[in-house]
């Protein structure tokens, strides 16, 4: 957990990124390593692509969306998520859930990267480091489902197709007649 | 050094207390000291030190009174540690608790300028954590350290409090504590839970290999850093009376009463765990060490039906259950007491009595355990996806917060809960092994 911010004054975790309720956001602008941006690419579309990657980010379970932007002509790579709660205090359990691996595929072809590999040459904090001292705060942040994490999105719209399920019983008319179900019936004339 | 050269936990330098669970019952106390003068203070660690036992030692209760020793950033200063060495602990030790009280939630009635004094003052230096069956024993081991502080004028005796467990080991809330304990790989000591992989040494103890297989952060010299930890220490004072007016307000019978305690702690009185035991107490099972801490959560409690996902004992611990991240990374050692008169079973009107727990949390790594513990764990909900509640017991609740009970049909949720733990105050310590010790109080400053 870092203490300090760039100027070295004492800030809450994390030091840098946007947070609306419990979602969070991090951008990471990284310069890619001169002529390495087709193996960036080889790493998204290849055979295996993102496999690893999405089995990581899903045990990890806080993730609400991830993008990886090459750009500038393959020069530069953007790493723009968006998660529930703090990145940095989670840097330990990112790297045992096996997210440190999989960005390794990509963050060896960046530049200040060790090309080896994060296991080889980095320790977890280091990792960490490497991506704060390259992430930068967004100017604005917005979301149009505020105070929700990514499990009670979830959640909800599995509540909806429950709920479609009970409206396309030929007895839902009758059975939301209830009192109780008042709102649920005001929600299912469209 | 390899991982595997490491494997071996050297016990005879290792505090007893960070290793051993505590005595089932005793009396005990913390000293805290202020050390004006390097020498005294030098002095009074080699008197000390031979009342410290090691882990190598028989973990059932000793006859004689023993003692465990931690020091705060400041007293390490103040005992003459040099500059450089100093610079080498971790940024959040060097700061203190109380610097940390954003961070930790401690605002409010926990905020540290309303802390009982000294307690996050800058003078917080040593502290004694003394320990004896019986208080009798405790009383003569005390008169022994107060006679060998006399002796050393340079150092004040600047707090005193007394703790005890008692036989049935309940707290003030009425519940059995103390009951789940990791084991630690090399220490030769069993875990309470069968079902847990013991942790890495290095989760606790400084100079081994932890759960990420990395060398926790270390101090320099490595003479100083080896075999010791980091103690949370805090003074948790709890309002049991309003904790019993708020569940008696809220509950349809005194039966239900009693499961709301229940759900809330994710424990029965007893000290049986809603995990095996979800209808109603079940003393035996309480009573059981081979049993009562014998339980995961993810197989068959996955929606916490029996035991509240916000349960203070789940979410301290979620063992296997889902939660963003993985728990064995933020594990701590608890060793926790009472302080202060319980309430009488019964009663709802406070006393005025001041009551709750010293809190000791031990760990290799303060922001990977007690920091992340805090204030992912009880202070947020964001982990278990539930950000509106905070740990509905031990969390600085204000009366906007709700607690949720999954229960069938309809799951059931208790509404602006009050905050029953206010922090009086505590401190960052470090607690180094025994060589350590020596080689602190062998400074020549």
């Amino acid at each position: 957990m870092s203490q300090t911010n760039d100027e070295g004054a004492p800030v809450r975790s994390p030091r840098k990124g946007r947070r609306v309720g419990p979602v969070s956001e991090l951008s990471v602008f990284l310069k890619v390593k001169p002529g390495h941006d087709e193996a960036i690419r080889k790493v998204f579309h290849g055979e295996a692509a993102g496999d690893a990657l999405a089995e990581a980010v899903t045990a990890v379970g806080s993730l609400h969306q991830a993008r990886y932007v090459l750009f500038d002509n393959g020069t530069r790579l953007l790493i723009a998520t968006t998660f529930d709660g703090d990145w940095d205090v989670y840097i330990d359990d990112f790297a045992a859930v096996g997210v440190l691996d999989a960005w390794d595929t990509f963050l060896i072809h960046c530049e200040g990267y060790p090309e080896e590999g994060w296991r080889a040459s980095l320790t977890v904090e280091q990792a960490k480091e490497f991506l704060t001292a390259n992430q930068v705060t967004a100017e604005d942040f917005w979301i149009d489902y505020p105070g929700v994490t990514a499990k009670e999105i979830n959640k909800a719209l599995a509540l909806q197709q429950t709920f479609q399920q009970v409206l396309d019983n030929p007895g839902a008319a009758e059975a939301l007649q209830h009192p109780a179900l008042e709102p649920l019936l005001d929600s299912a004339a469209d | 050094m390899s991982p595997d050269d490491q494997a071996m936990l050297e016990l005879d330098d290792i505090q007893a207390g960070l290793v051993h669970p505590r005595p089932t019952r005793y009396a005990g106390a913390v000293l805290l000291g202020r050390i004006d003068n390097p020498r005294d203070g030098r002095e009074l660690l080699r008197r000390v030190i031979p009342l410290i036992p090691s882990a190598a030692g028989s973990p059932e209760p000793h006859q004689e009174g023993w003692a465990a020793v931690a020091l705060s950033f400041r007293g390490l200063k103040a005992l003459g540690v040099p500059e450089d060495s100093l610079a080498s602990f971790p940024a959040e030790f060097q700061a203190g608790m109380a610097a940390r009280a954003a961070e930790l939630g401690d605002t409010g009635e926990s905020a540290p300028e309303r802390w009982e004094q000294p307690l996050g003052r800058d003078d917080v230096h040593l502290a004694i954590y003394a320990l004896a069956p019986d208080a009798a024993r405790l009383e003569e081991a005390l008169d022994g350290a107060r006679e060998a502080l006399r002796d050393v004028p340079g150092v004040a005796l600047i707090w005193e409090q007394g703790t005890y467990m008692l036989p049935t080991e309940r707290t003030s809330f009425g519940f059995k504590d103390g009951i789940s304990n990791p084991a630690i790989e090399g220490s030769g000591i069993p875990g309470t839970n069968p079902h847990e992989e013991p942790f890495k040494a290095g989760e606790f103890i400084l100079g081994y290999p932890n759960e990420s297989d990395e060398l926790p952060p270390m101090p320099t010299p490595e003479v100083l850093a080896r075999n010791g930890s980091y103690v949370v220490f805090r003074k948790l004072q709890t309002r049991v009376a309003e904790y019993r007016q708020y569940l008696r307000s809220r509950a349809k019978s005194r039966e239900d009463e009693a499961l709301l305690a229940a759900k809330f702690v994710g424990r029965w009185p007893s000290g049986a765990p809603l995990a095996l035991a979800p209808e109603r107490d079940d003393p035996k099972l309480g009573a059981d060490p081979n049993r009562n801490n014998a339980f995961l959560y993810a197989a068959d409690d996955a929606r916490g039906l029996k035991c509240p996902l916000g349960a203070h004992v789940r979410r301290a611990y979620a063992r296997d259950a889902k939660i963003i991240g993985v728990p064995r990374l933020h594990r701590m050692i608890r060793r926790s007491s009472s302080y202060g008169p319980m309430l009488p079973d019964g009663v709802l009107e406070d006393d005025g009595a001041d009551r709750g727990i010293l809190f000791f949390g031990l760990q290799a790594n303060l922001t990977r355990g007690f920091e992340f513990v805090k204030s992912q764990w009880i202070n947020e909900g964001i982990f278990i996806g539930m950000p509106s509640e905070m740990d509905p017991l031990v969390g600085p609740n204000d009366e906007t917060r709700m607690f949720t009970v999954p229960q069938q049909p309809i799951r059931r949720r208790v509404t602006e809960l009050p905050q029953f733990v206010v922090n009086r105050g505590g401190e960052y310590l470090f607690m180094p092994g025994r060589r350590a010790l020596g080689w602190i109080a062998g400074l020549d400053s």
